[in-house]
């Protein structure tokens, strides 16, 4: 097992490597230059000119991205052209609240989704197989931010009941942090349930029809026992693999999320400096998910094998 | 009703909702914390290297300049006692004593000295130092008075001293920090000195026990969130997680009137909405084709049905509201025959394609589709791009574009305004655009420190620049804010920048 964690990890040098090329050279040609936009409507090309010299950022490409990257490996993502602030410190900052609110979004999802999906596939065609595909379908075409604003109107403004917006950090108040994380998590999740929802169903249907169901209720176990234990731990197998990758997913759907709901993010944050043309927070963002990327497809894949001996490695 | 009636309606609309609720009689009560929205997350707290509109709503509160604008326009002194003009290349400014950054260094004319030659200095690349660098050398007389002697006259001068080349920061503090640390952690002698600032999150203000003018400010805290969606900050101040937001868009201001919570400002600003027409290139190089837009444009529809019959209908580069603007300046209306004589005259009489960028942005997009719709019937044909911010910006600096419809956020002082966008060494002259006799008169008005001299100057370039067409004037906006009802003695400047000083909180 060991040997696998340590050979997927050499193979992922490369990959990282070939990512933060292409991030490099897709945030360097974007058009427009972050000298331009911090000097305004205004600047002049001879202050364009000074500030894109003092900023590096007249010399050429793979002198510029050599430098980076060497910086990069000593842990040094330097510092926003626009704020001056370092970039690593803004990631620190963020991360938690990304992080956060994927895993909240993430298990909203699937609190949503498995007790529907369980009933769907034990009674296919039933009322509650209809309800429930028609909550898939409302959940999979409605958009994050239309939910959002709808959840801020209904629980924010007419009730007064949760904040509208914002985060306050954990170490602050847990209370006040889980009260501005349900409406954020909850358009999260409800983005995934629904998919999710599919998912689970379509497993557990198939793992039903299976003649070690028929065995295991022949033997007698109760039908709980049967669906929870037996059924729900096989139909697992495949959705795991696929519900790992969404967490990549959701990621991106946090985006939206801590646009609509003001949460200082890293999507946020990505958005931003984009806009800026602030290159070095978009390239440790993009080579930070990346990694994440790569990390949570490795997890899944041991996750794989511990639930399945099967394919578990030689 | 004529164009005249509506303009004298609206600006009497604009009038009645300026009224604030009468504070008189009750008593301020100290204490307590605003939460005041943001378009934008704020750059910088450094004013001499700051580039973005909402800084200034930061600036604004924690700093003090050496003479301020009051509610009415009038130039009145600040951090300067008072000042005089011996001869137009001289202004001897006397400054208050007593006064101390947030950080406990002494306020006097040495701090003058060292911020103003800050701005001047090239190496600062301060977006300010064109504002003030008429200023040749910067004077000592004694620690409490200042000398600035420039290189020619300028009447402007006392204008930008009232914006960002005029904010005072700490020496001590600057030398100490450096200026990427300083912008991140600025001292000034504002109300409020800087407290806690999270990215993208929050930026806190806290009241400064030692500010000089005594009793003030009556607030805490002040927190400043930067939210960039409309509805998300409306939906904030109606549940009251927000007190005051920076802007209500004009399709939500009947809502918020009617609101018993909320209270809507509205003032007629300085700034205006255009189609810019390059006049370095085809078609738009020919005077003629620049008048058949002109002509074709049917302003009173967008002010009516995009606008929904708020702000004022736009007819040139200087606002009603601005002491140089003449209503007796030429204007365009809506006049389908002219537009087409003007395609004749112009060597195009079907008409002709023209590109038109617009930033992307709702309102931007729906008056570029109006428009286009409008032009289309004289056979102007025009195709709509949406850029986004960093793109509109490198089009409209290199003049590659044909048309480009976009705002000017303005400015108090019309030499701001009019050198900066009409002068051929302005520097926001986006269109190329250049005639002799504007120049002329442009540079006139700067040297003269008669006021009615002035006025005349501005009148007549006014004039020829509004035949002349190189940007299409569509709309006056005006600034607007959204306020709880709690939220006492607020004063929306025409500038848009929210005060706080004054405010306070009942409850």
């Amino acid at each position: 097992m060991l040997n696998y964690i340590i050979r997927r990890l050499f193979v992922a040098v490369p990959v990282l490597l070939l990512i933060s090329i292409i991030v490099f050279l897709l945030v360097h040609l974007l058009p427009g230059d972050p000298a331009t936009v911090m000097l305004g409507e205004e600047s002049t090309p001879e202050m364009i000119q000074a500030l894109r010299a003092e900023l590096g950022l007249d010399q050429p490409l793979h002198k510029q991205y050599l430098q980076w990257l060497t910086r990069c490996l000593s842990g040094d993502f330097g510092r926003s052209i626009q704020t001056r602030q370092p970039v690593s410190e803004a990631l620190v900052q963020r991360l938690p609240v990304t992080i956060e609110l994927t895993l909240l979004g993430f298990c909203v999802s699937i609190m949503i989704a498995l007790p529907i999906a369980v009933a769907s596939a034990v009674r296919p065609n039933s009322w509650i197989d209809v309800m429930g595909s028609a909550f898939a379908t409302i959940g999979i075409s409605m958009p994050s931010f239309w939910l959002g604003i709808l959840l801020i109107y209904a629980f924010a403004v007419s009730l007064h009941l949760l904040p509208a917006s914002g985060y306050v950090p954990l170490r602050e108040s847990v209370v006040q942090n889980l009260l501005h994380m349900v409406l954020p998590a909850f358009t999260l999740g409800m983005w995934l349930s629904a998919s999710a929802m599919r998912m689970i169903r379509a497993g557990m249907i198939d793992v039903l029809e299976r003649p070690y169901i028929r065995t295991a209720r022949a033997k007698g176990l109760s039908e709980r026992r049967v669906l929870w234990h037996h059924a729900l731990k096989n139909a697992f197998i495949p959705v795991v693999t696929i519900l790992g990758l969404q967490l990549g997913r959701l990621m991106g759907g946090a985006v939206v999320t801590e646009t609509i709901f003001a949460q200082p993010g890293v999507g946020q944050l990505a958005v931003k400096s984009i806009f800026m043309r602030d290159f070095p927070p978009v390239q440790a963002i993009v080579l930070v998910m990346a990694i994440s990327m790569l990390l949570s497809s490795l997890v899944v894949d041991i996750l794989y094998s511990f639930l399945d001996p099967r394919i578990r490695l030689r | 009703m004529n164009k005249k009636g509506v303009l004298i309606v609206s600006v009497l609309f604009l009038a009645l909702m300026v009224v604030p609720l009468s504070t008189s009689g009750a008593n301020p009560r100290y204490g307590g914390t605003l939460r005041a929205s943001v378009y934008h997350e704020i750059v910088t707290g450094d004013p001499h290297r700051s580039s973005s509109y909402v800084d200034r709503q930061l600036l604004q509160n924690l700093y003090n300049t050496l003479v301020t604008y009051d509610k009415d326009l009038n130039i009145v002194p600040e951090l300067a006692e008072s000042w005089k003009t011996p001869d137009p290349k001289t202004y001897i400014f006397k400054l208050r004593k007593g006064i101390k950054f947030h950080d406990g260094t002494e306020f006097n004319a040495e701090a003058v000295k060292f911020n103003l030659e800050r701005v001047l200095d090239p190496k600062t690349k301060s977006r300010a130092r064109g504002e003030i660098s008429a200023i040749k050398s910067v004077e000592v007389l004694d620690a409490y008075t200042v000398k600035l002697n420039l290189a020619y006259p300028f009447s402007p001068l006392l204008a930008g001293l009232t914006d960002r080349a005029g904010f005072m920061i700490s020496p001590t503090a600057f030398k100490k920090m450096g200026p990427d640390e300083f912008g991140r952690h600025p001292v000034g002698t504002g109300p409020f000195e800087f407290a806690e600032w999270v990215r993208d999150d929050h930026l806190t203000l806290k009241r400064f026990e030692g500010y000089w003018e005594k009793g003030l400010p009556y607030l805490d805290r002040v927190v400043f969130k930067p939210i960039p969606d409309q509805a998300v900050k409306l939906t904030n101040l109606k549940s009251g997680a927000l007190d005051v937001i920076d802007d209500v868009l004009p399709k939500d201001v009947k809502g918020v009137k009617r609101s018993k919570d909320l209270l809507l400002y509205e003032v007629p600003s300085f700034g205006f909405n255009a189609l810019r027409l390059n006049c370095t290139k085809p078609p738009f190089n020919n005077k003629a084709l620049r008048q058949a837009v002109a002509y074709a444009v049917d302003r009173e529809a967008i002010w009516e049905h995009l606008f929904y019959k708020t702000g004022i209908v736009g007819h040139g580069p200087i606002a009603p509201v601005s002491w140089a603007y003449d209503p007796n300046d030429f204007r365009y209306t809506c006049d389908l025959n002219k537009a087409r004589e003007k395609l004749r005259e112009g060597g195009k009489p079907k008409g002709f394609k023209f590109t038109m960028y617009t930033k992307i942005s709702p309102i931007d997009v729906q008056v570029a589709q109006v428009m286009q719709a409008q032009l289309k019937r004289v056979g102007i044909e025009t195709k709509i791009v949406q850029l986004e911010g960093a793109l509109h910006l490198k089009v409209m600096l290199e003049k590659t574009y044909e048309g480009n419809y976009g705002l000017w956020s303005g400015y108090p002082e019309p030499d701001t305004n009019l050198y900066r966008q009409f002068h051929p060494k302005g520097s926001a002259n986006w269109t190329g655009y250049a005639d002799p006799r504007v120049t002329e008169l442009l540079d006139k008005a700067r040297e003269s420190l008669n006021h009615a001299e002035r006025k005349r100057y501005y009148s007549e370039a006014l004039d020829i620049i509004i035949r002349d067409a190189p940007q299409i004037f569509v709309y006056y906006y005006p600034r607007r804010a959204g306020v709880s009802a709690k939220v006492q003695n607020f004063v929306l400047y025409p500038d848009g920048k929210l005060r706080f000083k004054t405010v306070w909180l009942s409850r």
